[in-house]
């Protein structure tokens, strides 16, 4: 074999590798993933539809080097076509998602919800939920004044807990205040750069005082695995050392004991107490989700400082209902139970208490007059199913508050990730009207 | 040789609709408003398109035995070459933003510049392809 028949045999050998592979990612898309594949991908596919082209790229390739030959070439332009089609997939349910958005909003704040939003609000506001030149180009970074890994307790003579506070450049105050809740499993993650600081800096911008905490993590063996993968720096980049030996009722805790800091530094920091939201993502939505219906009649209400006035809560893709854990049916993908012992690690979280588990739910404590919830999750979470949002807003409509939920088409665990993604797009766009007509239903 | 084949007359109609694209999508790029920069964005898509539909004719039609078919050639296959690591790169920017928490630093802005390139240089390829095309459209011996 010559040379040049060499690597053109291994040019097609990864060509159709590459378009065998689109086929496979792009089921992985449609299905949400199958037992057995990482939920790595879960996450960043449906993300990444912009790779689609690489597949016609390929194909294109191939088309050149297979020329004349009518067999391969029907089967190569077959297969470049339907992983491009499967991989471009979301794009075609963002028309959907947003459809299904103005539908909730036109429920919940009237069908002139619009005219509603001060005009002076609207001109910083995004024009519409989809920008495609931000698809490419991914949200521009904001402008705000930003301070780092402020101390808010020092506790178990060891560990210190902060947060980073982003606030408006312009502007006396006091201003609206957001509180945001890393994800992670409740094991995992940190504030910063692990927390969507690109939403911190855009609500900061907006007029928004955002105060992204830190609140003691929890030991559990996906610590010891990320440890062992060496991959622990990329998901917490953090500087801040602490015992990680918390379990969620501390957690929940230590939240309330920065409500008490915010309540005394409010001045400081021209946080608007009277206006206060609470944002959390996955792990810190379920902390969120605390937080906002637990306020002020859970058995942990009196944690928090109640000059806090709580007008909303914006959860992305929350787990709300831990008892779902003690019968299994809190899905977490076969790979991952696999790897660690999921039952061990929630019974360390709650403190082997079974009524812990229903405690620590948000679901056990909406009310009529619950604070206005707003839900992002992905209708292929695999990690959180979207039935645990679906039953949130399904428990809080019963009960006559306000929810709206957001699924977000294709999209699994935290679809959140790149900003240029069509439905962090979407996010960004309802989240800040939510922000401006919150307020007007409590 | 073919003297003007249906495809080489193709190409001749996406040449032209590829360099206007390709320049329209250049210019509106650089406007930083929120409106144009989706109606931006739709054009690059379509650029996108345009540019892998006229590098397939361009496959289909040169004359690789020919010197100005082998230059169209050399061109189509190192526009793929970039083609394909600029989709990633694109991707690559929003990654490194999503990490990096200072707009300041040198491993954003080396993410961001890392992006232009990517971004306007499938469009530069584009433009260049299509001058090419234009140039030797009238040439009967750089097609099949």
């Amino acid at each position: 074999m010559g040379f040049r028949k060499f690597i053109r045999v291994l040019i097609l050998l990864f060509a159709y590798t590459s378009l065998i592979t689109g086929v496979i990612f792009g089921l992985i898309i449609l299905t949400g993933g199958f037992a057995g594949i990482s939920i790595i991908l879960d996450i960043f596919l449906p993300q990444l539809t912009m790779l689609a082209f690489v597949y016609l790229i390929v194909m294109l390739l191939v088309i050149r080097l297979k020329w004349g030959q009518k067999k391969w070439l029907v089967f190569t332009v077959f297969l470049g076509f339907l992983s491009f089609g499967l991989n471009i997939l979301p794009l075609f349910g963002v028309q959907t998602t947003i459809q299904s958005a103005e539908a909730q909003f036109n429920t919940t704040f009237g069908t002139n919800w619009n005219n509603l939003i001060p005009s002076e609000l609207k001109t910083k506001f995004r024009t519409s939920p989809f920008n495609m030149g931000e698809y490419f180009n991914g949200i521009p970074i904001s402008s705000c004044n930003l301070s780092y890994d402020i101390e808010y307790t020092f506790i178990n003579g060891n560990d210190s807990l902060r947060f980073d506070v982003y606030l408006p450049l312009t502007g006396n105050g006091p201003f609206p205040t957001i509180i945001t809740i890393h994800g992670g499993g409740w094991t995992l993650g940190n504030k910063g750069s692990s927390n969507s600081f690109q939403l911190n800096r855009y609500l900061a911008a907006q007029g928004y005082a955002v105060f992204d905490i830190i609140y003691g993590l929890a030991k559990s063996s996906l610590r010891d695995l990320t440890k062992k993968l060496g991959i622990q720096n990329i998901l917490e980049q953090s500087s801040v050392n602490y015992n990680n030996s918390y379990t969620i009722p501390q957690m929940i805790k230590n939240i309330g004991t920065f409500t008490n800091y915010l309540a005394k530094y409010a001045a400081k920091y021209k946080a608007d107490l009277s206006q206060v939201f609470v944002l959390g993502r996955s792990a810190g939505a379920h902390l969120a989700g605390c937080v906002v219906l637990g306020f002020n009649d859970s058995p942990y209400g009196s944690l928090f400082n109640h000059s806090l006035r709580i007008r909303g809560g914006i959860l992305y893709y929350p787990p709300c209902n831990m008892t779902a854990m003690l019968d299994n049916s809190l899905a977490i993908t076969a790979p991952y139970r696999n790897l660690i012992d999921i039952q061990e690690m929630f019974d360390y979280l709650l403190e082997n208490n079974i009524t812990k588990y229903r405690i620590y739910s948000p679901i056990s404590h909406v009310k009529a007059n619950s604070p206005p919830l707003l839900i992002f999750h992905g209708s292929n979470d695999k990690l959180v199913p979207i039935i645990e949002s679906r039953n949130l807003q399904k428990a809080m409509l019963t009960a006559d508050a306000r929810c709206i939920l957001i699924e977000m088409q294709f999209q699994g665990h935290a679809f959140d990730i790149f900003s240029g993604n069509p439905y962090t797009q979407i996010s960004y766009y309802y989240l800040e009207r939510f922000l401006a007509l919150a307020p007007g239903l409590t | 040789m073919k003297e003007m084949g249906r495809s080489h007359k193709g190409l001749n109609i996406i040449i032209y609709i590829s360099l206007v694209i390709n320049a329209v999508a250049i210019v509106l790029s650089l406007i930083g408003d929120f409106k144009i920069r989706d109606f931006a964005g739709y054009i690059y898509l379509i650029a996108i398109c345009i540019n892998l539909l006229t590098i397939f004719l361009n496959f289909i039609n040169f004359n690789a035995l020919n010197d100005k078919g082998k230059i169209l050639k050399i061109i189509c296959y190192v526009f793929l070459a970039f083609f394909f690591f600029a989709l990633f790169l694109l991707i690559f920017k929003q990654i490194i933003f999503v990490t990096e928490m200072d707009p300041t630093s040198n491993r954003y802005l080396i993410a961001d510049l890392i992006h232009k390139i990517a971004y306007f240089g499938i469009l530069g390829f584009g433009v260049i392809l299509s001058l090419f095309d234009l140039k030797y459209l009238n040439r009967l011996e750089t097609w099949i």
